[in-house]
C-alpha cells in the first residue's frame, strides 16, 4: 500500500492510518466511507468482525473485546465476568439480575455520550440484541432500557420521557418486545444480518438458539423485516422506523480524530476529497447555437483539411527569358567595356569623412609596427571587398608595417593570404609572408573567441597557419593585448560580424587604433558606431566608392579605381535596365488589357 | 530543503557570472577563470566544427546507401572532401597546389551567385509595379535608383543635388538609414542584454535541460 498523504497539512502518513498523526484529520473522506460495506471504511460504525482501530477509543475497544470472547462461547452462558469499570447503577443491575449480557456493556458508554446518542437516534435505545429465532429479543441480554430502569427518573430528562415509546418503561412485556428484531446500529437496515456474524450459531445464546434460531436466521432484509414486523409491538413500530430510517440517511459516527465516537459530525474534507460520479450536466456541452454552429464549422474544417483538393492553376506572370537574357548581356558588357576602356572621366570627387579618417589613423603606423587585420568575409564577397580594402592595405605595405592576419572564417585564413598576393603584386610590394606578414588562421568561438583574443592574444593563438610561434619575433614581442598593436584594421560584409567585433574592441583599445573597411550593404550598420559623439571606431571605409575615394586621396591607382569606371557603367545600365523594364512591362500589360477588352467586346 | 539545481544549469550560470564580473572587476584571479572559460569555449567550437563535418559525411553516407537523393551529388561531395583533405592536408592551403582549389572553386562559383544575384533583383525591380501597384513598391523603386545613383555617377555624370559630393539627398539618405539603424541596434542591444540576463539567470537554457 501507499502511503497516505493527509489531504490537509500534506504529512505522510501510515498506509492503514484513518487519522493523521500530525493534524488529527481524517485521512479517509466520508464520501469514500460511504461508499459500501464491502470498502475498508464501508460502514458508518466499524463492524464487529473489523480489527478493532488505534484510533477507537479505549472504552469502545474494550466493548469489542468483549464481543470477539462473545464469538467464543462466552456468550452462551449468557454471563461474563463483571466488569470493573461498570458504574454503581450497572453493578446493581448486575446484582439484580446476577448476570449481564454482551451487549448490555456497552452501557459502558458514557451518559453523555449515551444521551447524544439517543437524541440523534430519536431515542434508540438498543445498543445491540440478539434476535430469537421468532424475532424475540431477549430481554436478559440487555437493553439500554432494561438499565435505564435502574437509573432514577431524574436521570432523563422530561422531553426525553415524554418521547413517543415511553410507554415500554412501564410494560415488561412491551420492554421484551422493544428488543426484538432491533438490528444493530453498527449495521445499516438495509443490512443483511449475516453480514455482521449475528447469524453465526456460535455467537447466538443457547436459550435463544434452542428456540430454533441458528443458522436459519433470515439472511435476508425482506425475511428480517417480516420477523420484525411480527414481533415488534405496535406503539414502538413507529419509534424504530424513524430511528432506522435516520440510520440509513445520514447518520455517522465519527471514528476517529478528537470527535470520535460523537455522532452527525459534519465532514469537513473539501469536496474536492470526495470521489463522486460527474454530473451529466458536464457531459453536456452548456453552448449556445451560435457556438455550435461554431464547432461544427471547425469540425468540418479540420474533416477537409485531410482531403486532397485539386490545385489551381496560378496565374503567373511569364517569366520573361528574352528581358533576363537581355538584362544580363547588358550588364556584363558595360562591365567588360568599363574595365578595358576606362570610358568615363573623372575620379570621384567627394571628400569622405570616414576615408579621411582612416588615412589619419595610418599616419601613427611607422615601419614594422604590428597591424592587425581581420579578414571576415566570405568568397563571393572577394571582389568588392578587395577593391575596399586595396587603398589602406597598399599604404600600409608602402609604410612597412608588419601585418598580422586574423580571420573568425574557416575560409578567412585563404581570404586574407589571397588579399595579400593580390595587392602585393598589383602594387608592386615585395612583403614576404613571416618577414613581413603573418596569418594566425581561423579564430572559433564567435563572440566568445573574439574576447578571448582581446584579452590575451598569445594564449589564444600561440601559432600561425604555418605552426609557427610569431610572439617572440621583434615585431610581436611587445604585444600583450590588442591595445598593444598599432592599427586594426577589420574587413567584412558581415553586418552581425562587424557588430560583434565594435562591441568587444570597445574599452581594450582606443577607437583610433580601429579602421573599418566595410562593404555597401552594411555601411549602415556601421556608420551609427562612427558618426557619433563618442565614436567607437577611428575610420570607415564603405563600398568601392570609399575605396576609390580613398585612392583618389593617397594618390594610388589601385583597384577601386581600376573597377570605377566599370562600376559606374555597371550602376547606370542598371538603373537605365529598371526604368526601361518598368516601361516595356507597363506597356506590355496595358495591351494585354486593352485586347481583352476588346475581345470582350 | 531540497536542492534540486541541475548541474548544467549552475555550470552556465556560474560561468556567465565569472565572464561578466571580468569586465567589471579587476581581478587577476578572476581573469584567469574566465581566460580558462573562455579558451574551452574556443577549443569546444572547434571540435564543433569538425564534428558538423563528420555529421555531414555520415549524413551523405546513409543517404548514399539507403539510395535517397541523387548519387551525383553525394559523389561529388566526398571527391571534393577527400581531395580538400589531401591537397590542404598534404600541402597546406597557403601551397599554390592547395591553394589552387581555393582561387578555382571556391572564388568563382560564390562570385558567380553574387553576379547572378545582382542581375535578377535588377530583373525583379522591372516586375515590381506590375506585381504590386502600391504605395510601398513606389517607395521601395524610388529608394532604389537613388540609391544606386548617388553610389556611382551616371554614365560618369554627377547629376545635381543627388550625386554630387555630399549632396542634399545623399545626406538625407544617410540620415534617414543611420536613424533607423541605431533604433534597429538599440533593440538588438536591449535583447541582447534580456537574453544575457536571462542564461544567467537560468530561465533560457539554450544549452538545454
Amino acid at each position: 500500500m501507499e502511503t497516505r498523504f493527509c489531504p490537509f497539512c500534506g504529512q505522510p502518513n501510515q498506509p492503514d492510518a484513518q487519522e493523521c498523526e500530525f493534524c488529527h484529520a481524517r485521512l479517509i473522506p466520508l464520501g469514500e466511507i460511504e461508499k459500501g460495506p464491502e470498502s475498508e471504511t464501508s460502514s458508518v460504525v466499524p463492524s464487529i468482525e473489523q480489527e478493532p482501530q488505534p484510533e477507537i477509543p479505549e472504552w469502545l475497544r474494550d466493548l469489542r473485546d468483549l464481543k470477539l470472547d462473545e464469538t467464543e462461547g462466552e456468550i452462551d452462558e449468557g454471563i461474563i465476568e463483571p466488569v470493573e469499570d461498570l458504574p454503581e447503577w450497572l453493578k446493581s443491575r448486575d446484582d439484580q439480575k446476577g448476570s449481564i449480557s454482551l451487549e448490555s456493556s456497552e452501557t459502558l458508554l458514557s451518559d453523555s455520550l449515551k444521551n447524544e446518542s439517543i437524541i440523534g437516534t430519536e431515542a434508540m435505545p438498543i445498543e445491540s440484541a440478539a434476535i430469537t429465532s421468532d424475532g424475540h429479543t431477549e430481554n436478559s441480554i440487555s437493553s439500554s432500557s432494561s438499565n435505564e430502569d435502574s437509573l432514577p427518573d431524574a436521570d432523563f430528562p422530561d422531553w426525553l420521557k415524554a418521547m413517543p415509546g415511553k410507554e415500554w418503561e412501564d410494560d415488561s412485556d412491551k420492554e421484551e418486545d422493544f428488543f426484538g428484531g432491533v438490528v444493530p446500529p453498527f449495521v445499516d437496515f438495509d443490512e443483511s444480518l449475516l453480514d455482521i456474524g449475528l447469524s453465526d450459531s456460535s455467537i447466538v445464546p443457547e436459550e435463544i438458539a434452542g428456540e430454533g434460531v441458528s443458522t436459519s436466521t433470515p439472511s435476508s432484509t425482506q425475511e428480517t423485516g417480516e420477523v420484525l414486523e411480527k414481533e415488534i409491538p405496535g406503539g414502538l413500530e413507529d419509534l424504530l422506523a424513524k430511528s432506522m430510517h435516520l440510520e440509513t440517511e445520514e447518520k455517522r459516527i465519527e471514528v476517529a480524530g478528537p470527535l470520535a465516537g460523537l455522532s452527525d459530525i459534519l465532514p469537513v474534507e473539501p469536496l474536492i476529497a470526495e470521489e463522486k460520479k460527474g454530473f451529466d450536466i458536464f457531459s453536456n456541452l452548456l453552448i449556445t447555437e451560435k457556438q455550435r454552429q461554431h464547432a461544427e464549422l471547425f469540425e468540418q474544417l479540420i474533416a477537409e483539411e485531410g482531403k486532397t483538393k485539386p490545385i489551381k492553376s496560378a496565374v503567373t506572370e511569364g517569366s520573361s527569358p528574352g528581358l533576363r537574357i537581355f538584362i544580363f548581356v547588358i550588364i556584363l558588357a558595360a562591365s567588360i567595356f568599363g574595365v578595358l576602356f576606362n570610358p568615363l572621366p573623372g575620379k570621384p570627387s567627394e571628400i569622405s569623412v570616414g576615408v579621411f579618417d582612416a588615412m589619419q589613423a595610418l599616419t601613427k603606423v611607422s615601419a614594422h609596427s604590428p597591424v592587425l587585420l581581420i579578414v571576415d568575409y566570405e568568397a563571393g564577397d572577394f571582389a568588392e571587398m578587395q577593391t575596399v580594402g586595396f587603398g589602406l592595405i597598399d599604404q600600409l605595405m608602402v609604410k612597412g608595417a608588419y601585418l598580422v592576419l586574423l580571420s573568425t572564417n574557416p575560409l578567412g585564413a585563404l581570404q586574407g593570404d589571397r588579399l595579400i598576393r593580390q595587392i602585393n603584386l598589383r602594387g608592386n610590394h615585395d612583403y614576404e609572408e613571416q618577414t613581413d606578414w603573418v596569418n594566425l588562421g581561423y579564430l572559433p568561438g564567435s563572440s566568445a573567441g573574439i574576447q578571448q583574443f582581446i584579452q590575451s592574444p598569445r594564449i589564444t593563438l600561440p601559432l600561425t597557419s604555418h605552426n609557427q610561434n610569431i610572439w617572440a619575433t621583434k615585431e610581436m614581442k611587445n604585444i600583450q593585448k590588442i591595445g598593444d598593436f598599432a592599427l586594426v584594421v577589420v574587413m567584412t560584409e558581415n553586418a552581425s560580424q562587424a557588430r560583434t567585433w565594435i562591441e568587444q574592441l570597445n574599452g581594450n583599445i582606443t577607437p583610433n587604433q580601429v579602421v573599418f573597411l566595410v562593404s555597401s550593404q552594411i555601411e549602415p550598420v556601421v556608420e551609427p558606431y562612427y558618426a557619433s559623439i563618442s565614436p567607437q571606431i577611428g575610420g570607415l571605409v564603405a563600398g568601392i566608392n570609399g575605396g576609390a575615394i580613398y585612392e583618389t586621396q593617397a594618390g594610388r591607382n589601385g583597384m577601386a579605381l581600376l573597377y570605377w569606371d566599370a562600376y559606374g557603367l555597371i550602376v547606370s545600365s542598371s538603373v537605365f535596365l529598371i526604368l526601361f523594364g518598368i516601361l516595356v512591362n507597363t506597356i506590355g500589360k496595358f495591351r494585354q488589357s486593352s485586347s481583352k477588352k476588346a475581345e470582350g467586346k | 530543503m531540497k536542492i534540486n539545481v541541475p548541474f548544467s544549469i549552475a555550470i552556465a550560470v556560474l560561468s556567465a557570472i565569472i565572464a561578466l564580473l571580468g569586465y567589471f572587476i579587476e581581478n587577476s584571479l578572476l581573469n584567469q577563470i574566465r581566460s580558462s572559460l573562455l579558451q574551452s569555449a574556443i577549443i569546444l567550437a572547434g571540435v564543433a566544427l569538425i564534428i558538423g563535418v563528420i555529421n555531414m559525411m555520415r549524413v551523405h553516407w546513409v543517404e548514399m546507401r539507403g539510395g535517397k537523393g541523387n548519387k551525383i551529388y553525394h559523389l561529388t561531395f566526398f571527391a571534393g572532401l577527400i581531395l580538400t583533405l589531401l591537397l590542404g592536408g598534404w600541402f597546406g592551403m597557403s601551397n599554390p597546389n592547395g591553394y589552387w582549389l581555393y582561387e578555382a572553386v571556391v572564388v568563382p562559383v560564390e562570385a558567380s551567385l553574387m553576379a547572378i544575384m545582382a542581375i535578377f533583383l535588377t530583373y525583379l525591380l522591372t516586375k515590381i509595379i506590375n506585381r504590386r501597384k502600391d504605395f510601398f513598391s513606389i517607395v521601395f523603386l524610388v529608394t532604389v535608383l537613388v540609391g544606386l545613383l548617388t553610389s556611382a555617377p551616371f554614365l560618369g555624370q554627377e547629376i545635381p543635388f543627388i550625386a554630387t559630393g555630399n549632396s542634399i539627398v545623399k545626406s538625407l539618405l544617410h540620415l534617414v538609414s543611420n536613424g533607423a539603424m541605431r533604433g534597429i541596434l538599440i533593440g538588438v542591444a536591449l535583447g541582447s542584454i534580456a537574453t544575457g540576463l536571462r542564461v544567467i539567470l537560468g530561465s533560457d537554457r539554450p544549452y538545454g535541460g
